[in-house]
Formats: structure tokens, sequence, C-alpha cells
């Protein structure tokens, strides 16, 4: 299993290169001058020579590429020519708010997904179950854009019951700077004013997140719980007298909740990407928007940025969801 | 010898089977045929948009500007005074014109590439596969952005930058199933009887391979579609004045709170689509699935 886990986790570096290979090259077959939109309309012609020259842009594409790699294992993602900030000081300020925004998405997707989908199975043919099958086909056809915008319109405009644009109260200090997340941070530090103010502020950007993951986890939950309901052994601790609500919950549910732990990891991966469109609209100060912002003002340093963070991220997610898996089932543990 | 008579009959029995299952149970499936009609009404929608939508798309009524639902413009109006409801009608050609050449591409694609990886096998198949891990590395919509965002905004870019992505996936689905057909019997006959190469992969390998692949086109036909109004929607995707559905909820989200119905009909439009494709592409799976049960 250690071999399996090294391997793995070895795995990172080619993908990472891979990975920066790809973007770095998508970056530059870029229409946009960088340098051009840098320095304005009124720049000269020599101007924009002498930045490139500086910048380097006028070495071959493969130097370039191995310099920027040769950065990046030092920490140093470029700097972004509209903030005027190293990209990597962007992210930092940026990443957590993003980081907090889907971890909590994630939550609430499983913790929801798996009790409604556990009710719906065990109560198989009863009112929830035949709400719960043609509401999470629903859930998973909404876009996340407008499920953001029907709980603005009705949270936000109608009954004003959410902030947006913010992750904590204006008049709350925000709590003392341990892993960046606001609800980490002021539960590590018991500051719980600032704990209520942050969860308030999470909560409409990440129920609108939640919402299609939540559907799968629930649609998967009750498939892999009906099936496991059909086991022998589910049989045999009925007939031995044992409780419904035990069968269920230890017996059955336990089992049938390990193909969920493979499928979480995907679910990152899309709670990651859909998190751009959740902090357009709630103006979620997070990475997702920095990274357009920057799209939109022909500055690749930051993009190319985002996308490795993204994917080192996902792929982390994923490794660590594998390794879980592994240790997890029985089956492969004692193999 | 069998005529070819009796031959034309036998095809018409299994055809007549196969057409009554089929029927029998969908009827079965009332979900499926809601997902079927679906289907069937925005495609209609799409063919018919010029004798369907009441208004011109993109002429502008300034004087028409920000009206709520009426009788005289289902949907309301936007901020150019044009009738929302004649955007999405024409709207839905663009979306599924995109769902319809980013699917029917990446199948050719992936399963072009895919089916060759395997039946090749050796190195040219790891180095494909490798490929695939490393798309599959990155989550889909940040690297859909990214491509596009470097292609620069456009319905046509935005359409490549998903066909880049999504070929991935047939080409493995392919890939698994190949190598599973190509030790079949029937395959070592055709080449016994000194079929070519290309003909067995083509006819005898890759068309006996697909049966997987109908029901992923179906379930991402939904998906492809929401991708490409998210890129819409985040100004990458078509630009204004086109009547493209992410597009238009963009544009009228900044509304949202005096004209709702703005961003959200276009919305309705793309949520009904994707349910569609999603209650086919399950009913399909629970058919083809029973039928090889």
């Amino acid at each position: 299993m250690i071999f399996y886990i090294l391997r793995r986790v070895f795995w990172v570096i080619p993908m990472l290169l891979g990975m920066t290979l790809i973007v770095f090259t998508l970056s530059h077959i870029v229409p946009g001058d960088p340098v051009a939109t840098a320095l304005g309309p009124l720049a000269t012609k020599a101007a924009v020579e002498r930045l490139k020259e500086a910048w380097r842009l006028n070495d071959p594409l493969p130097i370039q590429y191995l310099r920027y790699v040769k950065q990046m294992a030092k920490g140093d993602l470029g700097f972004s020519v509209y903030t005027r900030r190293p990209v990597m000081s962007d992210i930092r300020k940026y990443f957590m708010a993003t980081f907090e925004l889907s971890t909590v998405s994630l939550l609430i997707a499983m913790v929801g997904g798996i009790v409604l989908g556990a009710i719906s199975a065990a109560r198989k043919n009863g009112i929830l179950d035949f709400m719960v099958r043609p509401l999470s086909l629903f859930g998973m056809s909404m876009p996340v854009f407008w499920v953001g915008l029907l709980i603005l319109l009705l949270f936000y405009y109608r009954l004003g019951l959410i902030p947006i644009g913010r992750r904590i109260g204006l008049f709350i200090d925000p709590p003392t700077r341990i892993t960046g997340m606001y609800i980490v941070d002021s539960l590590l530090t018991g500051n719980w004013t600032a704990l209520g103010s942050a969860i308030h502020h999470v909560i409409g950007p990440a129920l609108c997140l939640a919402l299609c993951p939540l559907a799968i986890i629930a649609r998967q939950t009750r498939s892999n719980l009906l099936e496991v309901l059909d086991e022998d052994y589910i049989g045999t601790a009925r007939a031995k007298g044992v409780s419904e609500v035990i069968v269920v919950l230890k017996h059955a549910l336990r089992n049938a909740l390990l193909p969920i732990v493979t499928i979480t990891g995907i679910q990152y991966g899309y709670l990651l990407g859909s998190s751009v469109m959740a902090e357009v609209i709630f103006s979620w100060p997070g990475i997702g928007r920095y990274a357009l912002t920057a799209i939109r003002h022909l500055d690749f340093q930051p993009v190319l940025g985002f996308s490795v963070v993204m994917a080192l991220v996902y792929m982390l997610v994923n490794l660590i969801v594998d390794v879980s898996y592994v240790y997890i089932n029985p089956k492969v543990r004692f193999s | 010898m069998r005529s070819l008579e009796s031959e034309r009959d036998t095809l018409f029995v299994w055809v007549g089977e196969k057409a009554t299952h089929l029927v029998y149970t969908l009827r079965r499936s009332p979900l499926t045929i809601l997902g079927l009609a679906i289907m069937v009404g925005f495609i209609s929608v799409a063919v018919l948009a010029p004798f369907i939508a009441p208004y011109d798309p993109i002429a502008i009524h300034p004087s028409d500007r920000l009206m709520p639902p009426s009788k005289t413009h289902f949907f309301g109006t936007d901020t150019a005074g044009r009738d929302v409801f004649s955007r999405i009608v024409y709207g839905s050609r663009i979306s599924l014109r995109l769902g319809l050449i980013v699917t029917g591409l990446s199948v050719a694609i992936g399963s072009l590439i895919g089916g060759t990886a395997a039946f090749l096998g050796g190195r040219i198949d790891d180095a494909v596969m490798r490929f695939t891990d490393l798309c599959m590395a990155f989550p889909v919509f940040v690297l859909a952005m990214v491509i596009t965002a470097s292609l620069g905004p456009g319905l046509t870019n935005v359409m490549v930058a998903i066909v880049a992505i999504w070929w991935t996936v047939y080409a493995r689905l392919v890939r698994s199933k190949v190598v599973e057909v190509k030790e079949e019997t029937y395959v070592e006959a055709a080449r016994a009887i000194g079929a070519s190469e290309v003909r067995v992969f083509l006819k005898h390998v890759l068309l006996n391979s697909y049966s997987p692949v109908l029901v992923e086109v179906t379930l991402d036909f939904g998906f492809v579609v929401m991708l490409g109004a998210s890129l819409g929607f985040v100004g990458l995707g078509a630009q204004p004045p086109t009547p493209e559905w992410g597009a238009m909820i963009s544009s009228g989200r900044s509304y949202l709170k005096t004209a709702w119905w703005y961003p959200t009909f276009p919305g309705l439009a793309i949520f009904l689509v994707v349910l569609g494709a999603n209650l086919l592409g399950d009913g399909l799976r629970d058919i083809l699935e029973t039928r090889t049960r």
C-alpha cells in the first residue's frame, strides 16, 4: 500500500509539468499582445519593444517555458500586468476564499445528499422517495449561474436574508489569519461573532454550488443503498431481529458509501470550476473572479497561475480521495 | 440458399420486434417519454424558429425597453426593447447546434484515436492514455475557460475548446471497449479470411464497440449545452447581440432586481434542454442495459 501511495504522489510531478506545458503553450497563442495592453494605446513601438526585451518575451518558447517552470518551482508564478503585483501574492490573497467556498459546498452536498439518498432508499416508493428522484434530476440539470440568480432574487432582493459581496460583515474584524479560511480560523480562535458572520456570508454561494453535486450524491447513495439492501447479509441481520434503523445505518449504509467516496473527487473538480460563476454572481472575492478579470484584460500570467493552482488542488484532492479509498475499503486494505 | 425476399422478411420481423420492445419499454417509463418530448420540442423550435418567433431577435426598439411579460411579449423585453421570447427561440438554434457539433466531433475524434490506440496497443496506446489523463487532471470548466480565453472569445472557439477536452472522454470509453472486442473470435475469423487490418478495425472492431457510446452521448449532450452556456455567461462565448442563452443571462444579471424576467427565462430554457437530455439518457441506459442483461 505504501508503494501505491508513493507512486501516486510521485505521479503528480510529471502531470504538473504536462499541465503547465499545455497551459503555457495555450497562453502564448493568445491573439492580444500583453505588452501593448500593459503600456496602453499611446505607447510607442520602441517602448513596446524595450519592454518585450525586458520581459524576455523575444526568447524562443521552449526557453521561456523552462524559465517559467524554474520560477514555478521557487513559488514564483510571474507578474500581473493588471494588478501590478506578483501573481503568487494575488493568488494567496484570493485562493483561500475559493477553497473555503468549495469546501463548505462539498460538505453541504455530501451531508444533504447522503441523508436524502438514504431516507429515499430506506423508504422506497414512499412520499420522499417519490420526490427525491425527480428533484435530483432537476438539481442536476440546473445551470449553476441560473440557480445563483434565483437564490439572489429570492433571498437577497426579495427577502433580504443573505448578504453578498463580502466574506464577513463590514463591521466585524476578520479572525486572526491561521489558515485563511474565515470559518476555520474563527473556530480555532473561538471568535464566535466572526464565525456566525462568516457562515452567514458563505451560505448563499455555497448552496448555489452544492445543488448539483447534492443531487448526484443523493441519486448515487439511493441506488447503492438499494443494491446493498438486497444482499444476503442484510437479510441475515433482519432475521436476527436487528432493528430496521440499525440495519440501514450500520449494516447497509457503511457499505453503500464506499463508491460515494470515489465520486467525491470528481465532484470537487466540478465545484472548483463552477465556483468561478458563483463568485461572479455573489461578488465573492475568490480566485475565479480574479482569473476572469485577468482574462478580460488579456493579462495571461494570472490565468496561467490560476489554472496551475486549480489543477494542483484538484489533483491533490483526488490523491487524498484515492488513498483514503484504499484505506477505508477493507477489500483493498487487506489484499 | 435463402431467397432475398425471405431475408428481407426476417429483417422486417427483427426491426418490428425491436420497435415493439422499444415502445413497450418507453410506455412503462413516462420520464423517458417526457425527456424525448422535451428534446423533440426544442429541436422543432430550433428548426421552425422564424415561424415561431413573433419578433426579430436582434432589432432594437428603445421605446419598449424592460417591459414585463404580457400578451404581446410573453417573456417581456430586454434593455434594448428586444422580445425575450423571440431571442430564446432563436437561441435554441445556437445551443442545440453547439451541442450537436461538439458531441458529434468529440465522438468521431475520440473513437478514432481511442480505437486506434487500443487496436495498435503498445507505446501509442500508452501515450494516448497518458494524454487523456492529463486532460482529466483539470476541472473541466477551468480548462474550457482557459482554452477559450487563449483562442479569443467567440462561439466557434467555445466549440473548439470543448471538443479539445471532450474527445478524451470518448477516447477512453471506446478504448476500453475495443480492448475487449478485439479479442473476440469473429475478429480473428475476419483476419483469417484475409480482411485488411483497416477493414477489421473499422467494420468489425469499432462498429461493435458502440453501445456504451450511445448512452454517453445523450447524457453528454445536456452537459455540453450547459458548458457552452456557462462560457457564454462568463463572457467568453457568443458576443452581443447574438441571442445566446448564457450571454443573455449574463447581460440580464444586472437587471435582476427590476426586470426578473430578463435573466430568468433564458435560464429556464437551458434547464429544460439539459433536463430533457438527462431524462432521455437515463431512460436509454435503462433500456439498453435490460437488453444486454
